[in-house]
């Protein structure tokens, strides 16, 4: 408490003011500066660092700025929430809108795809579960369906540059559901939006592109929300029961014994109406989910089963019906791929190792760039466990115990158990657990509640910010140069896609590229870098000659082949073919009697047979 | 539950209205597009949220938008399964769902007595707050003290409360975690009256302490039956004096009484 009873100088009158100013001024200095020197990126100099490698100084200098300005945040007694939110919204586009900005391409073959299933539904006005490519899509299609109504009604010549901005979209909207649900674990709000700010930089995994997996993934933070907010317990643990995790010092002025900092149940339904509402609510926010995406159903009844085992949400009967929905979608519509989801399972069930094994990447297998790449993900989760870790055993000696927060990280965990999930479900956990982790983090750092915004804690936090600022620009950044896609290449698949007739046999040097937008379904695809590449398949030792064989099946009317600079670059930078096989197979084709260009560019070039017989 | 009256149904409409026209005019896709998705993103959702328990002004966002991803997620998943590929009609139907939910809501549950003005002075307007190291409040919210009865906020609205009730309440205010202002509009009463239980809690301190073994409601009440004591000894001087006056003008100055015989 301030207490002095002095009235304050003129002096310190203009320096509040100007230091009020700042707040608002460094964030939007430092978009200002940020804008001004995308001009100065030259992505065609982009090395296999990814965009890191064509970072320009005042890039640097607007990041800096706002992590000094975010900091400095800290240090002032009297700052306006608002503050907090500009600058979480300034990172925002910094990070997310900067490829799409310095591209004016889609970024990302798999956002390519997703657009591809959003054409189909276009097209043919239905999905069709029984289809052979990209058939999970059709089983679970609500993405995709809302897209293409969304285009269709508005009459969107094309949703490309709608796609691009999807990150930028879809992380304010994590940003904003945050808000809601940090506010369900504390009151102090310099921790929650410390915490916001900890998810933002550390939210390297980059599933937030036009995908059903960013849609779900604002889904659940809603849902939690929900569950938490409106059949929530606020269950408390006295903490000083505890011998071995005795508060430091009691933190709750008025509280007769130490106790978490509760669950406000502000939001709990008033009437019986309105618990009903809340429950149709819920059940059709979890329908949606489970119409969308095949892992987020399964968070989200893992993470609502461990709120209930808690004694955290009052509705027990709720992963039930969660459950029950979900394998009713899995008979029901998704009943087609229900046998292979089910034979996965078997497969990988409690075998953790080979499952966390799965997700990560062969760092040997990689060139050096991107091992460092590989490296600094790996350095930033593992900063971000490190820290929340201190932070919850932290908080602890100050007096809280944040179950809620402490079972959704533990909650996706579970999913480690059941499967690999196609080699990601290590990335997936983190994402699942991330909010809760920068929580935690955030605790570390502000443990001490409203004593907290002193100097050192400002100082902790710019040197964090900064630290994690570099983990993420590495890591987020740091496959661009095979996400990025030229509009040569873009326009060499345009006219693949759009030229191409049905029952096409597409030869793709990897799937690394703009595929799949269009008409997908006339295509059936081989890839080369998927291919068994022993000497005795001879499609490196003889390309002309198998891929002649392959185009020449009289059981599709067309083929071509596919190579452009981005399946190159994926391949050479993961090491999927051996170092530039790509290059020699275009070479032996280009040479070829039996080939012809069907179309060519700067960076693409598309083949077909001279004469099919 | 009974809520105050709202704009919503009004907005819905102009929106829809203008987004629809937008297209039916051929304005250019960027100004359709912008009308028409930001119709989609937030109305459906702005509709349906006045039906569920009443989330904090910052949150009522990213909620609606929930919600209207939700419903349009539904009507194209439904159009895509039957199939009915119709995006006019989704429209139409999103439109008329929005507005219905929106309208029904007034008509049928909305508070009658409640008028936008009411709406306008209760809303919360700093969904962000500024924060003051001076002022911890704006650090932490209330903890829910055990034995209370529920908390009441937004337009669940309390008419009495009980001396319990009030006691805690001012405990809540002077323990400094939330703010007067938000205790006062999550109890659903005036900052005058909270202050005013205040004082009557620091006023009768002794008798409180006196009974602080028995129910705080007692004590309360023996408060204000002191007070009303106090108020009631004044009003009897003052009658006094008037009746002193009246009698001075209409019998002129009393004789002095007789001095007592036994003093001779």
């Amino acid at each position: 408490m301030s207490g002095s009873g002095k009235p304050p100088s003129p002096g310190s009158l203009t320096l509040d003011r100007a230091v009020r100013l700042a707040h608002w001024g460094l964030p939007l200095l430092a978009l200002l500066i940020w804008g001004l020197s995308l001009r100065q990126f030259d992505i065609r100099a982009m090395s296999d660092l990814g965009l890191i490698s064509i970072f320009p100084f005042w890039q640097v200098a607007a990041y800096g700025l706002l992590i000094l300005s975010f900091g400095l945040l800290f240090l002032q007694r009297r700052v306006h929430e608002a503050a907090f939110f500009l600058h979480c919204l300034v990172l925002v586009v910094m990070v997310h809108a900067t490829p799409q900005l310095l591209y004016g391409t889609l970024r990302y073959s798999w956002a390519w795809k997703h657009v591809g299933l959003v054409d189909y539904i276009q097209r043919h006005g239905q999905v069709n579960p029984q289809i052979h490519t990209l058939g999970i899509y059709h089983n679970w299609p609500s993405f995709f369906a809302l897209n293409a109504m969304l285009a269709d009604i508005v009459r969107l010549p094309e949703i490309f540059t709608l796609a691009g901005y999807a990150p930028v979209f879809f992380e304010i909207l994590f940003l904003m559901a945050l808000i809601g649900l940090f506010r369900r674990f504390t009151a102090d709000r310099r921790l929650q939006w410390l915490a916001i700010w900890f998810f933002l930089l550390s939210n390297w995994i980059a599933q937030d592109y036009f995908s059903p997996q960013a849609f779900n993934f604002f889904l659940y933070l809603i849902f939690i929300w929900m569950v938490l907010a409106w059949f929530g317990t606020g269950r408390r643990i006295v903490v000083n029961n505890w011998r071995w995790l005795r508060p430091a010092r009691p933190r709750v002025p008025y509280s007769s014994s130490d106790l978490l900092v509760p669950i406000s149940s502000d939001n709990q339904p008033r009437s019986r109406r309105e618990e009903i509402g809340a429950a149709v609510a819920i059940l059709l926010l979890f329908l949606t989910i489970v119409s969308s995406h095949q892992l987020t159903p399964v968070m989200a009844i893992a993470a609502v089963g461990v709120l209930v085992g808690f004694k955290l949400c009052r509705w027990r009967l709720l992963p039930l019906w969660m459950a029950l929905m979900m394998l009713g979608w899995l008979f029901g519509p998704a009943s087609t791929f229900n046998t292979k989801i089910f034979s996965d399972l078997f497969e990988t069930i409690g075998n953790i190792f080979n499952n966390v094994d799965a997700s990560l990447i062969n760092v040997a297998q990689v060139n050096p760039d991107q091992a460092i790449v590989t490296w600094m993900g790996r350095g930033l989760s593992a900063l971000m466990v490190l820290l929340a870790g201190l932070g919850f055993l932290r908080r602890i000696r100050r007096g809280y115990l944040d179950l809620a927060a402490m079972t959704l990280v533990i909650s996706p965990l579970m999913v480690l158990v059941a499967s690999s999930y196609g080699g990601e479900a290590l990335f997936r956990v983190y994402m699942f657990a991330l909010p809760f982790f920068a929580f935690f983090a955030a605790g570390l750092v502000l443990a001490d509640g409203w004593s907290a915004g002193t100097a050192s804690s400002s100082i902790v936090i710019t040197a964090l910010s900064a630290v994690m600022t570099v983990g993420l620009i590495f890591s987020y950044y740091g496959k661009e140069n095979h996400y990025y896609f030229t509009p040569e290449e873009v326009e060499a698949a345009t006219y693949l896609y759009s030229h191409a007739g049905p029952n096409t046999l597409l030869v793709e040097g990897a799937r690394n590229y703009p595929s799949q937008f269009k008409n997908y379904e006339y295509f059936t695809y081989v890839l080369i870098d998927r291919e068994p590449l022993d000497p005795e398949e001879g499609i490196l030792e003889d390309p002309v000659g198998k891929f002649a064989g392959w185009l020449a099946n009289s059981r599709y009317d067309e083929g071509y082949i596919i190579i452009t600079r981005g399946q190159k670059n994926y391949v050479n930078a993961v090491g999927t073919l051996p170092h530039g096989a790509l290059e020699r197979v275009e070479a032996a084709l280009r040479e070829s009697e039996l080939f012809e260009i069907y179309y060519a560019n700067r960076d693409a070039v598309i083949f077909r047979l001279r004469e099919k017989p | 539950m009974k809520s105050d009256f709202s704009f919503d149904p009004l907005v819905i409409a102009v929106w829809g209205m203008a987004a629809a026209l937008s297209g039916l005019l051929g304005l250019p896709v960027w100004y359709s597009g912008l009308l028409t998705y930001s119709f989609l993103l937030f109305c459906p959702g702005m509709a349906l949220i006045r039906y569920l328990p009443i989330p904090e002004t910052l949150f009522r966002v990213p909620l609606s938008i929930a919600l209207s991803l939700v419903v349009n997620t539904l009507v194209a998943l439904g159009m895509a399964w039957i199939p009915v590929w119709s995006p006019q009609l989704a429209f139409t139907f999103i439109f008329g769902f929005s507005l219905l939910a929106a309208y029904s809501y007034d008509a049928f549950l909305a508070d009658p007595d409640a008028r936008p003005l009411r709406l306008l002075r209760r809303a919360s307007w700093q969904p962000l707050q500024m924060l003051d190291k001076d002022h911890p409040e704006t650090f932490a919210q209330a903890l829910p003290i055990p034995g209370r009865t529920a908390a009441r906020s937004g337009s669940n609205r309390r008419r009495s409360f009980s001396g319990t009730d009030r006691l805690l309440i001012v405990i809540e205010g002077l323990a400094g975690e939330i703010s007067i202002t938000d205790l006062c509009q999550r109890e659903g009463i005036t900052t005058r009256q909270y202050y005013r239980w205040k004082r009557s809690v620091l006023d009768s301190g002794l008798a409180a302490l006196y009974f602080n073994r028995r129910d705080p409601a007692e004590a309360d009440l023996l408060s204000e039956l002191e007070r009303e004591n106090e108020q009631l000894k004044r009003a009897l001087d003052d009658l006094r004096g008037k009746n002193l006056a009246v009698y001075e003008r209409v019998f002129g100055k009393p004789d002095p009484e007789p001095d007592d015989p036994a003093k001779d």
